[in-house]
């Protein structure tokens, strides 16, 4: 049998293992395991994998990972995005369905100080849905929006999927970041208008009768503005290290965290305790994630040994015009595989299958980088395994039915798929900035 | 059994202390030698050495244990839970078998790999100095056999208890 071959099986393993619920990062590295074993023999298979799980994780480039991870759960645990909500809902109060609209930017706004996809629904959230359910929002909107618009906070710089995809490819992180800007925002819109269209036409999803006028609020503009100088200045602390050149990303990101905690302690609003929590929280998800990108590198160690991405690119180009086959072809991988993987998983595992074609095709990695993170940024609110949808699922009352989560999701696709066709034709909209700084 | 489960338990809790340490010390060492840079103009060398092949292995490799025991691990729910009962129970002894299975190999071939370092102090040069770095090794043993033992008290947990059996949870 091809190796390729063998390969397909290991991969069809690698799936019956998951839907037996054995945990993602066991099965990559179980895979990778038997089918290196079955290429090279056990033992000097066992011996690799004796050093290989340290041999990923002991990089200074994951290390942004964590540091970025513990910004975002400081941020999120110490209300430091609070004001935020306060002035995305001032702003937009008058448009239909001001309150969902703010809560989508409030996101936006949290990803550019966190970078967790995670952290941004939760921590956005937390605060927006008590106010929109008062108001008697659709709880499958509101459930939906928290879902995702903090899939945002991939997108908008700092993400730690693109310092991911830097270390894979050996591309700048600042130059992606800068790339994902205009990506994030145009999703941020695309959003926005979607929420706009459906509440306009159905108002009781905002809950509001077809003439029923929207509550204005009697906060104070200027004293809601004054109110953001702690997110604004650690989003410019982290902004001035990655681009004024004093900072790697992972050290702004350790910046980031120890600026949170300063902030954080000077406004009295963070105990010991909910340090310690966010610490601890930090810790295990580092470990939950980056585990599986563990097991991720050894899977795609012995793909590449096996000589599978050379087989794929060699597949895809007997179809003739090798570009767009291409891109349908991963699109649809990315979107099954961000059905049943995590998003870093799905990253780590297609990247490197998919790159030497990319390269060959002669396509812009900069833009490939925005078109994957778009992709497992969808996988983030994609059933069954949409971990953002089981974050917003846990901000709504225990009672409501997950499926109704899910078709309100159904709505925000629909603009994901109109932002993707946009992001496709126009690879300008992606380059325009990193061009800037090339 | 019950020693089993206490060890296990004692072992997560340690291992999970320690993930937690570490990611304060990252941290701390990368804050403050940014700090010292920029008021200083310089800083011991060895930061991003130390962060990467010392906090960083200690953050991905101990809190595993922890994350097992919590059900924080990432997997695919789905289509487990369209099973029946009983056969759900006995896919979670077979996921936390093969778990317990892999994390106890894992541990036990980096355990001659840690120990190999510790013997010859393994260490990292740097330009005026040398760092030591055979500890981390040792945290890839302790995080995986943690996790074995955590997966391994699992998979008895979840077992189908047969007739005569108690059916007291470890």
């Amino acid at each position: 049998m091809q190796p390729h071959h063998q390969a397909l099986i290991v991969i069809a393993g690698f799936l019956i293992l998951i839907v037996l619920r054995v945990p993602v990062a066991v099965s990559l590295i179980l895979c990778g395991l038997i089918g290196t074993a079955s290429l090279i023999g056990l033992a000097p298979a066992m011996a690799l994998l004796s050093r290989a799980p340290l041999e990923f994780a002991a990089s200074w480039e994951l290390s942004a990972v964590p540091m970025f991870l513990l910004m975002g759960t400081i941020v999120s645990k110490s209300g430091l995005g609070d004001s935020l909500f306060a002035f995305f809902r001032l702003v937009f109060a008058r448009l239909p369905g001001g309150l969902a609209i703010a809560t989508n930017f409030s996101c936006a706004g949290f990803g550019a100080a966190s970078g967790s996809s995670l952290a941004a629904t939760v921590g956005v959230g937390r605060l927006a849905v008590p106010h929109m359910q008062r108001a008697g929002y659709d709880l499958g909107l509101i459930g939906a929006v928290c879902g995702c618009g903090g899939t945002l906070a991939a997108l908008i710089p700092p993400s730690i999927p693109f310092i991911v995809f830097a270390i894979l490819t050996e591309q700048s992180a600042l130059v992606l970041f800068a790339a994902g800007v205009v990506p994030g925002l145009l999703t941020a819109i695309a959003y926005a208008v979607m929420i706009v269209a459906r509440c306009w036409l159905d108002p009781t999803l905002e809950g509001r009768k077809a003439d029923g006028a929207r509550a204005a609020d009697a906060e104070d503009l200027s004293e809601v503005i004054v109110g953001l100088w702690p997110i604004a200045l650690l989003t410019l602390i982290v902004i001035m290290g990655l681009y004024g050149g004093f900072a790697t990303p992972t050290e702004a990101g350790g910046l980031g965290a120890c600026s949170a905690l300063a902030i954080a302690i000077a406004r009295r609003s963070f105990s010991l305790r909910q340090f310690w929590e966010a610490v601890s929280e930090t810790a295990v998800t580092t470990s939950a994630i980056l585990i599986i990108a563990v097991g991720a590198s050894v899977l795609t160690a012995y793909l590449s040994f096996a000589g599978f991405p050379a087989f794929v690119g060699e597949s895809l180009s007997a179809f003739g015009d090798g570009t767009w086959v291409l891109l349908a072809t991963l699109s649809i991988a990315f979107i099954l595989l961000g059905m049943v993987l995590d998003p870093l998983g799905v990253m780590l595992l297609a990247t490197p299958i998919f790159l030497p074609a990319i390269e060959a095709q002669g396509l812009d990695l900069v833009w490939f980088a925005v078109i994957v993170v778009k992709y497992i940024e969808i996988g983030l609110i994609t059933p069954p395994v949409g971990l953002n949808l089981f974050a917003a699922r846990g901000l709504l009352p225990p009672e409501f039915p997950f499926p109704r989560l899910i078709r309100a999701t159904m709505w925000f696709l629909l603009a994901e798929a109109v932002v993707m066709v946009i992001l496709f034709s126009l690879p300008g909209l992606s380059l325009w900035l990193p061009s800037l700084l090339r | 059994m019950r020693a089993i489960a206490r060890l296990a338990a004692i072992a997560s809790t340690v291992t999970g202390f320690l993930g937690k340490i570490a990611v304060l010390l990252m941290m701390a060492h990368i804050g403050l030698d940014l700090v010292l840079r920029v008021v200083v103009g310089t800083a011991p060398e060895g930061m991003p050495e130390a962060v990467a092949r010392i906090y960083m292995v200690m953050v991905v490799f101990l809190p595993m244990a922890l994350t097992q025991s919590t059900g924080r691990q990432i997997e695919v729910a789905f289509f487990a839970d369209l099973m029946p009962r009983t056969l759900q129970r006995i896919q979670s002894v077979f996921a936390a078998l093969v778990t317990a299975g892999l994390a106890g190999l894992i541990a036990y071939l980096s355990f001659d790999v840690a120990l190999e370092a510790t013997r010859r102090g393994e260490r990292l040069d740097l330009l005026a100095a040398s760092l030591p770095i055979w500890p981390a090794r040792w945290a890839v043993v302790a995080g995986f056999a943690a996790l074995a033992l955590s997966a391994l008290v699992q998979a008895f947990g979840a077992a189908p208890t047969l007739p005569g059996q108690s059916s007291e949870p470890v």
